[in-house]
C-alpha cells in the first residue's frame, strides 16, 4: 500500500467499498462477509522503522479494529519488527531491533564498529532481509482486552483534537537524541 | 506495505515463542494502561520480550508520530523561525554557496544528506522559500502567490542564496553544531538569525494535537519594533501580507490563538456597470476567488454577469454586473457572500527547548531582538579573542626577531635544548605581553621563515600591531555599548534591504455588514392565504414580492395574531392569512393601520404601530385577547402613510349617521401591544378607502461614519441631515471632482473625498483651483447641478489641483505672495470671495485669483451669514423631545413635528409637514421653520415628497 492509509476513525462500513485500499484489502482477505472465510491465518503489518511507519501501524491497527474487530480478537493480527540498527565490522555482522541490543553488538564488535540505522524497508536488501522474516522472525501479536476500553482509546487518539489530548502530548514528548551520543560507548 | 503469510498448522513452529506466551496473554493482567489513558502509564518502548497491550501500542507510536511531528516536522524553532526542513535546505544552500545559481535538483539532493525524506517535500518547502522573496534569489519560473501557479519543475529552476541571508543567517562560529540522522555530516542545531526571520516570513504548520499560523509582517516595522524592544519602549506590530489587499486587524489579540483578523480584497468600481477587483485577501489566489465568485452567482446570492481575469504582472479581475444593479451594494454583497472577504484565525505556536509554547508575537520578537544581541556580543567576543591571539603572535614575533633571540638556538644540539633557548631568551620581555607564551608558540617561532628576518620591517610589524590595537579598541567599546552596536546593526540593515520592503497591506476598520442587508432577491414569495401556507415552492399560489432566500416574513392572521418566520419552501402559519411581507428588524419606519372588532360583537377598535423587535416564530397577539376578534381592515405602510377612510356602519334603529370619515393620520402611533382607539361602538358594514395617504413620519436621519467610510441611521459619527425620498448628498473630491448621492446606506465613497454634506441646490459652491496651462489660481463660484454623474470642475491639466472647496455663504481667504523680483515682500491680501467673483457655471475658469505670484492661500474664517440665507453647517445632534403623541419605543429616526420648535436655527428643511387644505388636529402641529427654500419666504410651509 502506498502512502498512508486513510484514517477509519468514525466512518461508517461504507468507506471501505468507497476506499480503493480498504476495499482490496478486504477482499484480498476474503473477510468481506464474515470471519469464516478468512484467507490467511496470520496478518502481518510491516512498515518502516521511522515515526511515519508508527503512524501508518496505528491507522491500519484502527481500520482493522473498526471494521472487523473479531479479525483481531482471534488473534490474526500482527506487526512485523525490523531491525533498526545494523552493527557490523570486517568480520561479523549483528542486526538490532533496539538500544539495548545495540549497546550489547557494539560491545561484541569491539574498536570502530559500523553503525547503520534503518530508516526504511527500502534500505533493508534481499538477502538480508530474508533472514528477518525466516525463522527468527520476530512478531508482536496485536491483542485487544475489554471492548469498552478499544473505543475509548480509538476516540482518543484517532478522533478529533482535543484540549486534553493536546495536553497529553506537549507533557510526554518524545525527544530524539543525536546519533553520535548513541554511538558513544554506553557507560 | 503489508505482508501476508501463508501459514498452516506444521509452520506453526516457525513462529516465536511470543506467540505461544500471547495465547495466555489475553488475560487482564498483561494489559497495559487499560483504564488509565491520560494517566500514569508505564515506561516507553516495548522490546521483543514483552508483549505489549494494543494501548501500549497505540501510546507508544502515537507520542512518538506526534513528537516528531511536532518537533521534527511541522512547527518552527523561535530561535531561527525555520522548520527543520528549512534549516537543512539553508544549511545546504550555504555549504554550496559560491555565488552562483544552482539548479534546484542539485540543491534538493544536497539537502537529503541532512533530510532523509522525499525529494518531493524538499521541492515544495524550497519553492515556498524562495517565494517568501527574503533569503532566496530565484531563477527561472518559481511559480505565481497570486495566481497559484506552481514552479517549473526542479530541474528546470535555480537558485542561491540572497546577500541578506548571508549577512543574518549563518556564522559558522557561532552556530551550534550537531551530527547529521547518519552521523556522516555535522548540521546546525539552530541557525544564528540575526534577524526575526519567523515574524517576517510567517508560518504554517499543522502537526498533531495542535496547529501553528503566523502571520507574516513587514520588514521594515520588524526593524524600527525590534530596536524599540532594545530601547525598552513599547511597540505593537501588526501583519502585512505579500498580496496586499486590506485587513482589519482590531482582534488580532498579538496572533495568540483565539484572535481574528478580517482581510478584504480592494474593489474599486470602474464605472456603474463594471468593478474591479486590484488586490487580493490573504489567504486567495485569483482562480479560489474567481471560483467563489461564480459559486455565489450561481447560489443566487449575488448577481454578476460575466468576470474576467486580465491578471498579469498586477492582479485585475474585472467584474461585470447586470443593467439595474447597485455597484455599491454589490461591493457589499462580494463581501459578505464570497472569497473577497475573509476571517483568518492566527495562532501561534514555536518550539522552545524542545517544547511546543503558545506565545504571542510580540513575545517572539523581544525573543528575537534578544537573540540577535547575544549572537551580536558572541561575535564579538569571538573577534576579540581571535585579534588577541594574534596580537600575542606578532608581539611574540617582534620580540624574537627584535631582539634576535633566534640567535640563541645556534648552538642547540637536541630539540628540547632549542626550545629551552628560546624560552630562556623570551624570558626577560615576557611582561609586554598579555597572555602565557605556550609550547605551541614556541614551536610556531621555530617555523618562521628565514626571509621574514632579513625583510623584516619593523615599522610594518608595528602597523600591523597597533592595527590590531584600533580595532580591539573599538570591539572592546561596541562590547561596552553592546545596545547601541546592535541599534547601528539594524539601522544599517533598514538601510540596505528596506527601500523595496514597503507596507502593501492597508490597515483599516471594516463595518459589518450584515448579510440580510445585502442579500439579493433571489426567490419569489408565494402565499395561500385561506390555507394559510407560505413559501418560495408554492408557484401555483398568488405571487407576493421577490425577496431573499435568508428573510424574515412577517405574517398577521384574520384573528389578529402576527407571526414572524424564516421564509421555507412552504410553511403553514395558520388559516386566513391578512397581510404578510418582508420583515426587516428594527424597522420602526413601516407603520400598520389596523382596524379589528373586539370579540364577536364589541368595539370596533383602530390602531396603528409599527414591529421592530420580535422573537422569530412567536405569536402575538395584536388585539385585546377576546376570542372571536377580527381584523377587519388592516394596511402595511412602508412610510408612515395614513390614508382616509370611510366607514360604513351597519344600519340600525335610531342610528343617524351610518358613514363617516376616518383619517388614520389622527390615530396615534403606538406599540404593536397597544389595543387601540375605539372607532364605533357599532358594527361596521363596510370599509372604503377615500384617499391614499402621506407620509406622517418626518424625515431621515443621516450620519456618515469617517473611520468606515459609509453612511449610516445609527448615530455613528456626523450628523448629515435629515433626508426625505429626493434629497441627495453632495461630495466633493481632491481631484476636483463633484458629485450627488442617494443617502443610500450601501454607498460607497471616494478614498480622496474631501467634503460630503447634505446637498442644499440653492447654494453655491465656491472653488480655488489651480490651472496647470495657464499655471495661475482662479476662484470661481458655481451651483451643482442635478446630475447623477461624477462631474469635474476644475481644468484638466497634469498639473492642475483643487486647493480650496466650501459651501459656505462667505468665505474668506489669505493670500501670501511670494518674493517679488527686487525682493520685497508683497503685503498678504485678504479675498472675500463672495464678492470677489459671480456665481457662473461649473466648467467656468473663474477669476484669476491675483496677477502676482501666489507662494500659498491661507483659509481664514468664513463671515457671518444673513439671517434670511440659508446657514452653514455645524449640525449636531438634537435631542429628540418626546411629545407623548410618538411612543417611547421609536428611534430617533421616527420624528415628530413637534420637535421643530426646539430646532436650532441650523437644520434648513422642513422636517415634517402636512398638505395645506387637510385640517390637522392632535398632534400635527406644524410649526414652520425659520429656514424654508429660498424664495418661498418665511412661514410657508412646502410639501414634497
Amino acid at each position: 500500500m502506498k502512502g498512508k492509509p486513510l484514517n477509519s476513525y468514525g466512518l461508517t462500513k461504507k468507506i471501505v467499498y468507497e476506499n480503493e485500499e480498504f476495499n482490496l484489502l478486504q477482499s484480498a482477505l476474503n473477510i468481506e462477509d464474515s470471519l469464516e472465510g478468512l484467507r490467511y491465518n496470520n496478518i502481518v503489518i510491516a512498515t518502516d522503522a521511522d515515526v511515519d511507519g508508527m503512524h501508518i501501524r496505528l491507522l491500519l491497527i484502527t481500520f482493522f479494529l473498526q471494521f472487523f474487530p473479531d479479525l483481531v480478537k482471534n488473534n490474526h493480527l500482527y506487526i512485523l519488527q525490523t531491525p533498526l540498527f545494523r552493527v557490523r565490522n570486517k568480520k561479523e555482522t549483528h542486526y538490532c531491533y533496539d538500544d539495548e541490543e545495540k549497546r550489547a553488538a557494539m560491545k561484541k564488535v569491539g574498536v570502530n564498529p559500523e553503525i547503520t540505522r534503518f530508516k526504511g524497508l527500502g534500505e533493508i536488501s534481499p538477502n538480508e532481509f530474508k533472514h528477518f522474516i525466516g525463522k527468527d522472525i520476530r512478531l508482536d501479536p496485536v491483542i485487544i482486552g475489554k471492548e469498552s476500553t478499544i473505543q475509548k482509546m480509538l476516540e482518543f487518539y484517532m478522533g478529533k483534537n482535543t484540549p486534553l489530548r493536546q495536553e497529553f502530548i506537549i507533557d510526554n514528548l518524545v525527544v530524539e537524541k543525536d546519533i553520535s551520543e548513541e554511538t558513544a560507548p554506553a557507560a | 506495505m503489508i505482508e501476508e503469510e501463508e501459514e498452516n498448522s506444521e509452520e506453526q513452529e516457525n513462529l516465536p515463542k511470543d506467540e505461544e506466551e500471547q495465547e495466555s496473554g489475553n488475560t487482564p493482567g498483561n494489559t497495559e494502561g487499560k483504564d488509565s489513558l491520560g494517566d500514569e502509564f508505564s515506561s516507553g518502548h516495548h522490546s521483543s520480550s514483552d508483549v505489549i497491550h494494543v494501548a501500549g501500542m497505540y501510546q507508544n507510536w502515537f507520542l512518538d508520530y506526534a513528537s516528531y511531528v511536532i518537533l521534527e516536522r511541522a512547527v518552527p524553532g523561535v530561535n531561527d523561525g525555520l522548520k527543520p526542513v528549512q534549516r537543512r535546505i539553508l544549511h545546504s544552500l550555504r555549504e554550496l554557496d559560491d555565488g552562483r545559481y544552482h539548479k534546484v535538483a542539485n540543491l534538493i539532493g544536497n539537502t537529503m544528506k541532512y533530510h532523509p525524506h522525499g525529494d518531493a517535500s524538499i521541492g515544495d518547502a524550497l519553492v515556498q522559500l524562495g517565494q517568501k522573496d527574503l533569503l532566496i534569489d530565484m531563477q527561472g519560473n518559481w511559480g505565481n502567490i497570486l495566481t497559484g501557479d506552481s514552479a517549473a519543475a526542479p530541474r528546470y529552476i535555480e537558485a542561491r542564496l540572497s546577500k541578506f541571508a548571508l549577512e543574518v543567517a549563518f556564522n559558522h562560529k557561532t552556530t551550534e553544531w550537531q551530527a547529521s540522522y547518519d552521523g556522516r555530516g555535522k548540521e546546525p542545531v539552530a541557525l544564528p538569525m540575526k534577524f526575526p526571520l519567523l515574524l517576517a516570513q510567517g508560518v504554517e504548520g499543522i502537526a498533531v494535537g495542535l496547529a501553528c499560523k503566523i502571520m507574516p509582517h513587514n520588514f521594515n516595522e520588524l526593524i524600527d519594533a525590534s530596536i524599540k524592544v532594545l530601547r525598552g519602549k513599547n511597540f505593537e506590530i501588526l501583519p502585512d501580507f505579500p498580496t496586499a489587499g486590506l485587513a482589519d486587524f482590531s482582534q488580532y489579540n498579538k496572533g495568540l490563538r483565539g484572535g481574528k483578523i478580517r482581510v478584504r480584497a480592494r474593489i474599486g468600481q470602474v464605472d456603474k456597470k463594471s468593478l474591479i477587483i486590484s488586490e487580493l485577501p490573504f489567504g486567495s489566489t485569483t482562480t479560489s476567488l474567481i471560483d467563489s465568485i461564480i459559486r455565489a452567482n450561481d447560489k443566487g446570492k449575488i448577481k454578476v454577469k460575466k468576470v474576467e481575469d486580465n491578471t498579469a504582472e498586477n492582479v485585475e479581475i474585472i467584474i461585470h454586473l447586470p443593467p439595474g444593479t447597485s455597484p455599491d451594494k454589490s461591493i457589499d454583497a462580494l463581501y459578505a457572500f464570497t472569497d473577497c472577504e475573509n476571517s483568518i484565525s492566527p495562532n501561534a505556536c514555536i518550539i522552545e527547548d524542545d517544547k511546543p509554547q503558545f506565545i504571542g508575537v510580540d513575545e517572539i520578537l523581544k525573543i528575537s531582538a534578544q537573540r540577535t544581541i547575544d549572537l551580536l556580543k558572541l561575535e564579538l567576543e569571538i573577534r576579540k579573542k581571535e585579534l588577541e591571539n594574534q596580537w600575542h603572535f606578532l608581539s611574540l614575533e617582534r620580540i624574537f626577531i627584535e631582539k634576535r633571540i633566534y640567535r640563541d638556538i645556534e648552538e642547540s644540539e637536541t630539540w628540547e635544548a632549542v626550545i629551552k633557548a628560546i624560552e630562556k631568551g623570551l624570558k626577560p620581555y615576557l611582561g609586554d605581553l598579555k597572555q602565557e607564551v605556550t609550547k605551541d608558540d614556541i614551536v610556531r617561532l621555530t617555523e618562521i621563515k628565514i626571509k621574514r628576518i632579513s625583510k623584516f620591517d619593523s615599522n610594518k610589524a608595528d602597523d600591523n600591531i597597533k592595527k590590531i590595537e584600533v580595532a580591539l579598541k573599538e570591539i572592546k567599546h561596541n562590547l561596552n555599548n553592546l545596545i547601541d552596536y546592535a541599534v547601528d546593526y539594524y539601522k544599517e540593515l533598514k538601510k540596505k534591504y528596506g527601500a523595496q520592503r514597503k507596507r502593501k497591506t492597508e490597515i483599516k476598520s471594516f463595518e459589518n455588514i450584515i448579510a440580510a442587508k445585502v442579500a439579493v432577491d433571489n426567490v419569489k414569495l408565494y402565499v395561500n392565504r385561506e390555507e394559510g401556507f407560505a413559501g418560495f415552492a408554492m408557484r401555483k399560489d398568488e405571487y407576493v414580492c421577490d425577496c431573499s432566500d435568508i428573510d424574515d416574513i412577517i405574517f398577521f392572521r384574520a384573528d389578529g395574531v402576527m407571526i414572524v418566520s424564516r421564509i421555507s419552501t412552504k410553511t403553514f402559519v395558520g388559516k386566513d392569512i391578512v397581510h404578510l411581507g418582508v420583515f426587516k428588524k428594527a424597522d420602526s419606519r413601516t407603520i400598520y393601520n389596523m382596524i379589528y372588532r373586539d370579540g364577536a360583537r364589541g368595539n370596533v377598535m383602530m390602531k396603528r404601530f409599527a414591529v421592530t423587535g420580535v422573537t422569530r416564530d412567536k405569536e402575538y397577539l395584536l388585539t385585546k385577547g377576546k376570542d372571536s376578534s377580527k381584523v377587519i381592515y388592516f394596511t402595511a405602510n412602508p412610510n408612515g402613510e395614513s390614508e382616509v377612510l370611510v366607514v360604513n356602519l351597519r344600519p340600525k334603529p335610531r342610528l343617524k349617521k351610518t358613514k363617516f370619515e376616518l383619517d388614520f393620520g389622527n390615530v396615534a402611533i403606538k406599540g404593536r401591544g397597544a389595543g387601540g382607539n375605539i372607532l364605533t361602538k357599532n358594527s361596521v358594514s363596510k370599509i372604503v378607502l377615500k384617499e391614499k395617504g402621506v407620509s406622517t413620519l418626518g424625515a431621515r436621519k443621516i450620519w456618515f461614519d469617517d473611520a468606515v467610510q459609509r453612511l449610516n441611521v445609527d448615530a455613528r459619527g456626523d450628523l448629515l441631515g435629515e433626508f426625505h425620498a429626493d434629497d441627495k448628498i453632495l461630495t466633493i473630491t481632491q481631484s476636483g471632482h463633484y458629485e450627488l448621492h442617494s443617502f443610500s446606506l450601501s454607498n460607497h465613497f471616494d478614498e480622496d473625498m474631501i467634503l460630503i454634506e447634505k446637498w442644499r441646490p440653492n447654494r453655491p459652491v465656491t472653488a480655488i483651483h489651480y490651472d496647470g496651462a495657464k499655471k495661475l489660481f482662479f476662484a470661481k463660484r458655481f451651483l451643482v447641478e442635478a446630475q447623477n454623474r461624477k462631474l469635474l470642475f476644475i481644468t484638466e491639466h497634469a498639473d492642475s489641483f483643487l486647493e480650496y472647496a466650501t459651501t459656505d455663504g462667505k468665505p474668506v481667504v489669505e493670500v501670501v505672495f511670494s518674493k517679488t523680483k527686487s525682493g520685497k515682500e508683497r503685503a498678504n491680501e485678504k479675498i472675500e470671495l463672495e464678492s470677489f467673483i459671480g456665481i457662473k457655471g461649473f466648467k467656468a475658469s473663474g477669476n484669476r485669483v491675483s496677477q502676482h505670484k501666489i507662494k500659498n492661500i491661507d483659509i481664514l474664517d468664513p463671515l457671518e451669514e444673513d439671517s434670511e440665507e440659508e446657514e452653514a453647517e455645524e449640525l449636531e445632534e438634537k435631542p429628540t423631545t418626546d411629545t407623548g403623541s410618538v411612543d417611547s419605543d421609536t428611534d430617533a429616526d421616527l420624528t415628530d413635528t413637534s420637535d421643530i420648535e426646539e430646532e436650532p436655527e441650523e437644520i434648513q428643511d422642513v422636517k415634517s409637514y402636512h398638505n395645506k387644505e387637510r385640517s390637522a388636529p392632535g398632534p400635527a402641529a406644524q410649526t414652520p421653520a425659520k429656514q424654508t427654500k429660498k424664495g418661498t419666504g418665511d412661514g410657508q410651509i412646502s410639501l414634497d415628497l
